[in-house]
């Protein structure tokens, strides 16, 4: 009875995932290296970027999100637990575009700091078209998912072990610190390794948001290869590499749901 | 530090878990809340350690209220049911982590930790120091609770339940442990638990909740022998039960009439412990003193150290222990007049 989900898989996963693995070892229809050498030669800062961005966004979002579930589930606050995951259900194209309106030179937030003089509208700073607006809309976006999953973990910590600690004199941080962050370790590095690929694969956001002048995050030079160069082995390749990671942090999430003690 | 509550109320919805409580706990002394499940016992002590916010009444520690103070504040220190020892800490961390909190220097923390593992003897203290809890035993797991609890010099110590995950034995000897660390502390504290026999043993004071009430508080020993009602007789130790009418000089019970003195009228219960009652095969004249049920021996279970009767009286079945097994069939139970207690119904 495992014959139909098995097909799906392969059909869905595994014949798409040897195409594109076969396809980035092609140049002229012959078997080569030369993709690769090309992601190396024009790519390597664009691989650091996308790391970069992806860890640094990453890093804010389980950093946020600790702190905020810690204290909904600490002091318990439900409209903050329901602001918090709107942005789940809002779509990147149009975080993409709501960030564009809010970060561009003359959006809505410069145009605020300008009415109390904080921002010259004649010179005004650019969020936006830039890694600095990429990584605020993709720890808005990815926020809601990991308040959802930090706040599951948190929950399934017993109270009395808050309540040991309470006793004890522990103020709402020192509780998070010590008491839910490492007891909710585990599947905070599996709720990061879910976004952390999310992010890596983040095409719209970047897109929309990041500046019209490389460096680019790598799904966008996937998509520029493919579009404007016509080149399908250096966009597979460029592919591979993200598979790359990914899988690297599959690994580890395997490694981390298999050890776990029961 | 002496503990007081006043008028102490907390309702969940429509369930009324405190109507309106009031106590004083003796300075030094251990008092034990008894009470069936649902009584209000825990919440009682939630709210002295601040875990509820009570709404109505006040708690004062010695002469300070701390009925707004939140946990942090209140220098209680709380023994769980399950322990609740952080499972990603040392034991020497567990222990700990209330001093450091205080920013002690770590050599005083070090020593505060050995000394007080030494006196919860909790065994070999350098091998056990660096193990996680979830490498001790049971009974270890909660010398190290207690070591967590009193480290810290709490002004009162709080116990949930605190042996009921143990097995008999273990809970036998760690109630004469904590026994033995609360005098030797001189700590006041609070022991709330379920199992009669546990309130008694380890008790100066016994407080019996029902209800959300105080149905009666006393020294072991008083609430023990002069229950004030059919509930505190019902609660401690194993009773039975008859329903009867009290008249002037006499109870019936069905057919059978019992001499009585006593003021109730009525509608009554007739209680008294299967430990007081005896059973004489053949019709024996009262001793002084005593009086006489007659019944059908329909059961008999050996216990260990007695074989317990089951006895049909009137239709309702009465437990009767004793040293010597008596064969089934038409028996007299015997009863001490002053064991037996007689309460409206």
């Amino acid at each position: 009875m495992a014959a139909p989900p098995l097909a799906i898989v392969v059909w869905l996963f595994f014949v798409p995932f040897l195409s594109s693995a076969h396809l980035s070892f092609l140049r002229d229809g012959q078997w080569s290296l030369q993709n690769y050498a090309l992601v190396w030669r024009l790519y390597k800062i664009d691989v650091l970027y996308t790391l970069g961005i992806s860890l640094l966004s990453l890093a804010l979002v389980i950093g946020i999100a600790a702190l905020v579930c810690g204290y909904i589930r600490i002091v318990g606050h439900r409209a903050v637990e329901f602001l918090f995951k709107v942005p789940l259900f809002v779509p990147f194209v149009v975080v993409g575009h709501g960030m564009r309106v809010l970060l561009a030179p003359r959006g809505t937030l410069n145009s605020a700091l300008a009415q109390v003089g904080v921002v010259d509208l004649s010179d005004p700073p650019s969020i936006a078209f830039s890694w600095i607006g990429i990584v605020i809309s993709l720890v808005w976006k990815n926020l809601a998912l990991a308040v959802l999953l930090v706040l599951g973990a948190y929950r399934a910590v017993d109270e009395p072990f808050l309540e040991a600690a309470r006793n004890m004199g522990a103020s709402t941080f020192r509780q998070i610190r010590d008491i839910l962050l490492p007891m909710s370790a585990p599947s905070l590095v599996v709720a990061s390794a879910f976004m952390f690929t999310s992010m890596l694969a983040s095409f719209s956001i970047p897109l929309m948001i990041g500046g019209g002048e490389p460096p680019h995050m790598l799904m966008v030079d996937v998509y520029y290869r493919i579009n404007y160069q016509d080149d399908l082995g250096t966009a597979n390749a460029l592919g591979m590499v993200s598979y790359l990671f990914a899988m690297g942090v599959a690994g580890y999430y395997l490694r981390t749901i298999t050890a776990r003690p029961l | 530090m002496e503990v007081r509550v006043e008028g102490l109320v907390k309702r969940y919805g429509r369930v009324t878990a405190l109507d309106g409580v009031s106590l004083g706990f003796a300075s030094g002394g251990l008092t034990a809340i008894l009470g069936p499940s649902g009584c209000g016992k825990t919440t009682l002590l939630r709210s002295l350690a601040g875990f509820v916010a009570v709404d109505g009444g006040r708690i004062l520690f010695g002469p300070e209220e701390v009925t707004a103070l939140p946990p942090q504040a209140r220098g209680t220190a709380m023994v769980f049911q399950h322990y609740a020892l952080w499972p990603h800490m040392t034991v020497f961390d567990n222990v700990a982590y209330g001093l450091r909190l205080r920013k002690l220097p770590d050599a005083d923390v070090r020593r505060r930790v050995e000394r007080v593992l030494d006196l919860v003897e909790i065994g070999r203290i350098t091998g056990v120091m660096q193990r996680r809890p979830a490498e001790l035993s049971g009974g270890q797991q909660q010398r190290v609770a207690l070591a967590r609890a009193l480290v810290v010099e709490p002004r009162v110590l709080l116990l949930d339940e605190p042996l009921s995950n143990l097995d008999a034995k273990v809970r036998q000897r760690l109630r004469a442990e904590v026994r033995r660390l609360q005098k030797a502390v001189g700590i006041t504290a609070i022991y709330v638990t379920h199992d009669q026999e546990e309130a008694l043993a380890i008790a100066d004071t016994v407080v019996l909740m029902n209800a959300g009430r105080v149905v009666q508080s006393g020294s072991p020993q008083e609430i023990y022998s002069r229950p004030e009602s059919a509930f505190t007789a019902e609660f401690l130790g194993v009773s039975n039960q008859l329903a009867g009418i009290a008249e002037a000089g006499g109870v019936r019970i069905g057919a059978q009439r019992l001499p009585y003195a006593g003021a109730v009228r009525g509608r009554a219960t007739l209680i008294f412990r299967a430990t007081d009652a005896s059973l004489a095969t053949d019709e024996e004249e009262a001793a002084p003193g005593h009086t006489l049920l007659r019944g059908v021996l329909e059961e008999r279970l050996f216990l260990g150290s007695v074989y317990r009767h089951y006895v049909r009286v009137e239709g309702e079945t009465i437990m009767v222990d004793g040293t010597e097994p008596v064969e089934g069939g038409p028996v007299t139970v015997r009863v001490p007049v002053a064991k037996l207690q007689v309460y409206a119904a």
